[in-house]
């Protein structure tokens, strides 16, 4: 402990370089202005900034992309917010709970939860690498085909908690989402399923001009046609106070363990190769409808239903680095970019990486509180003016809004099917809408689904004769199995032990 | 509720050909599971939701309140054939050129606003959305005849 306490005190002096402070700065900004773009993720902000740092040192280049990464997370949260756009995947849960907030005129409250959630989460994911990152990393690698099957199915054994008042609809919802998983060439095989002829569904569907459509388009389409009353008056009307934006004691009581929650989860995850932050907030949502104290406000303004996908986003951001930097391996689409940067740079992330270059390792790790911290007050001085885009009129709000689900559907692969794609979603999802069919299922079924179709069948090819007790065998599996389990049937035991007469 | 009786039908017909297909692709063979195992298994379950849907619409009390109007369907329709006609104009008239007319022209159709003033708000927009798409993050978007 007290060697780790050293090692980070020298990161200090790295990283408080004034070179290095600039770079975290600038990357954190960077990383908060493409968070807050739909369309441009984390991979898309590395991806275009990587070719800048080609001549700077490596330290700083990879503090800056680093910046940039959890950076992003923040400002995913502030198009979900006020617009109902995520302006990432990992802002897609933060969509649901955060934009009925800002319709409820406490967009700014819905703001300083996502931000100080997100600095929590970061600074927890922050201390848990510090300490426990390169032992961590091991743990994710025993995660194999099998265990991932079982903590995905622990995962859609909780969908329960999304399906709203019509377990029917709820469900048929979920199954869109998984059907639409299957669009494209299948994994195992190379077959293509489901493409229709069409080469630009190959690859499957595409997802953030998915999320940009059920999410952005639709709400476009709400606003703009007859009959559906979006309550704009009370944004309009609702005085906006900074006072009021701050979070009070009991809020603040009631998101705490929210934050806390989860960071662990969010960390945990994005420890896993091939998760990310995207699967983390989902997880953490999905805990968060089962253990909060209030899962009936979920989905319709809780600032609990914001906290724990933020918190989750960028604690995973900080996990993705412990397989990156101890077994160069990484944990997530972004760091995948930073390992082609590092390599470049003559730099081989493994065991010997903290051995070899101690000063890179604990001066990027000790960057990370200052970034962290530079972030957050970033975004706490832009909130007074984030708040007011809610009460831009809607003539404006509009076309603007389109303008942007045009620009980031196409910026993801630069393809106008994409666009097109975006449209047809966009029209799902408000009839989606308009009948009651919940849409936080179809997402979470189209997140989590590609991942369990590609496992399961990896599990049972690994397994001795195609057996499915591989499920059983592997201890990890076995536990998020019987997990699932109890998690389905404790409930209708306790409510039938409620209801019996003698009780 | 009639709506539901509809969308219980199309659940229905879309559950059905992920079936048949999955079982076109193959469900199992000697090493597992096939490419077509989890359309099967996923098109049960949206066939069997679909089912218990359409059991509802039937024992629910006719509802004669639509719940989608004309109006809206036909506000629907012009929202998406304007929006449609802007991704056509994309490639031939640049990304920026279809965008701004779209501001322009939706800004003044929906507001009581001048020409004057919508032309400016919508040129406005455009040019930031035109800075930081295209000057700045370098997206490779259409540029069309006027290079915008």
């Amino acid at each position: 402990m007290s060697e780790i306490l050293a090692q980070l005190f020298q990161g200090f002096t790295v990283a408080l370089d004034p070179i290095n402070i600039f770079a975290v700065v600038v990357g954190g900004i960077m990383g908060v202005i493409v968070g807050g773009l739909p369309g441009l993720g984390s991979v898309a902000g590395v991806a275009l900034l990587l070719p800048l740092t080609f001549k700077m040192n490596p330290t700083t280049a990879v503090i800056m992309l680093a910046g940039i990464y959890y950076g992003n997370m923040f400002g995913g949260s502030i198009s979900a917010i006020l617009l109902n756009i995520p302006g990432d995947s990992p802002a897609v849960m933060t969509a649901v709970d955060g934009y009925q907030l800002a319709r409820q005129g406490k967009a700014g409250k819905a703001l300083y939860t996502a931000f100080f959630a997100s600095f929590i989460g970061g600074m927890i994911g922050a201390v848990i690498l510090t300490f426990l990152g390169p032992a961590l990393a091991f743990v994710g690698l025993r995660f194999g085909p099998a265990e991932f099957t079982s903590l995905i199915l622990f995962a859609l054994m909780s969908v329960g908690w999304l399906l709203g008042e019509n377990p029917a609809k709820g469900i048929m919802a979920t199954g869109i989402g998984l059907l639409l998983s299957t669009i494209g060439v299948d994994m195992i095989q190379g077959l293509p399923r489901f493409t229709f002829g069409m080469v630009n569904l190959t690859a499957g569907i595409p997802f953030i001009p998915t999320v940009i459509g059920i999410f952005g388009f639709a709400q476009v389409l709400k606003l703009l046609s007859a009959g559906y009353e979006i309550g704009q008056t009370t944004m309009v009307t609702a005085r906006l106070s900074i006072r009021d934006s701050f979070l009070s004691i009991k809020e603040w009581a009631e998101v705490s363990f929210t934050i806390v929650r989860g960071s662990l989860i969010g960390f945990f995850v994005g420890l896993l190769p091939g998760s990310g932050a995207t699967m983390a907030s989902f997880m953490a949502y999905i805990a968060e409808m089962r253990l909060n104290k209030h899962p009936e406000r979920l989905g319709k303004g809780a600032l609990a239903g914001v906290a724990a996908p933020e918190s989750a986003n960028n604690a995973a951001s900080m996990g993705a680095f412990a397989p990156l930097l101890s077994l160069g391996i990484p944990g997530s689409g972004t760091t995948a970019l930073l390992l082609g940067g590092l390599m470049m740079w003559g730099l081989a992330p493994g065991p010997l990486l903290f051995r070899e270059a101690p000063e890179f390792v604990w001066g990027l790790m000790a960057s990370m509180y200052i970034g962290d911290i530079a972030v957050l007050l970033l975004c706490v001085l832009l909130v007074p003016f984030l708040a007011y885009i809610p009460r831009v009129p809607k003539a404006i709000l509009a076309p603007t809004t389109i303008a942007l689900c045009v620009l980031g559907s196409f910026s993801v692969n630069n393809s106008i099917f994409d666009i097109w794609f975006m449209v047809f979603m966009g029209v799902v999802g408000y009839f989606m809408d308009r009948l009651q069919f919940p849409t936080p299922p179809l997402v979470l079924a189209l997140v989590l689904a590609p991942r369990l179709q590609t496992a399961f069948r990896q599990a049972l090819m690994i397994s001795p004769g195609g057996s499915p007790m591989i499920f059983i065998t592997k201890p990890i599996s076995l536990a998020f199995l019987l997990a699932a389990i109890v998690m389905v049937t404790l409930p209708v035991l306790i409510k039938k032990r409620k209801d019996s007469p003698s009780a | 509720m009639r709506e539901d009786f509809i969308s219980s039908l199309i659940g229905l017909g879309l559950g059905l050909y992920w079936i048949v297909m999955g079982i076109i692709y193959g469900f199992w063979e000697e090493t597992g599971p096939a490419s077509g195992f989890t359309p099967v298994v996923f098109g049960l379950i949206v066939t069997v939701s679909s089912v218990a849907l359409f059991w509802q619409s039937l024992r629910s009390k006719k509802d004669k309140k639509q719940i989608i109007t004309k109006k809206e369907l036909l506000d629907l329709f012009k929202i998406c054939l304007a929006v449609c006609l802007v991704i056509f104009c994309i490639p031939r008239l640049g990304t920026f050129t279809s965008l701004g007319l779209l501001l322009v022209i939706g800004i003044k159709l929906i507001s009581s606003s001048t020409w004057l003033m919508a032309t400016c708000t919508g040129v406005g927009i455009t040019v930031i959305l035109y800075l930081v798409f295209k000057v700045w993050l370098m997206v490779p978007l259409p540029q069309g005849l006027l290079g915008f």
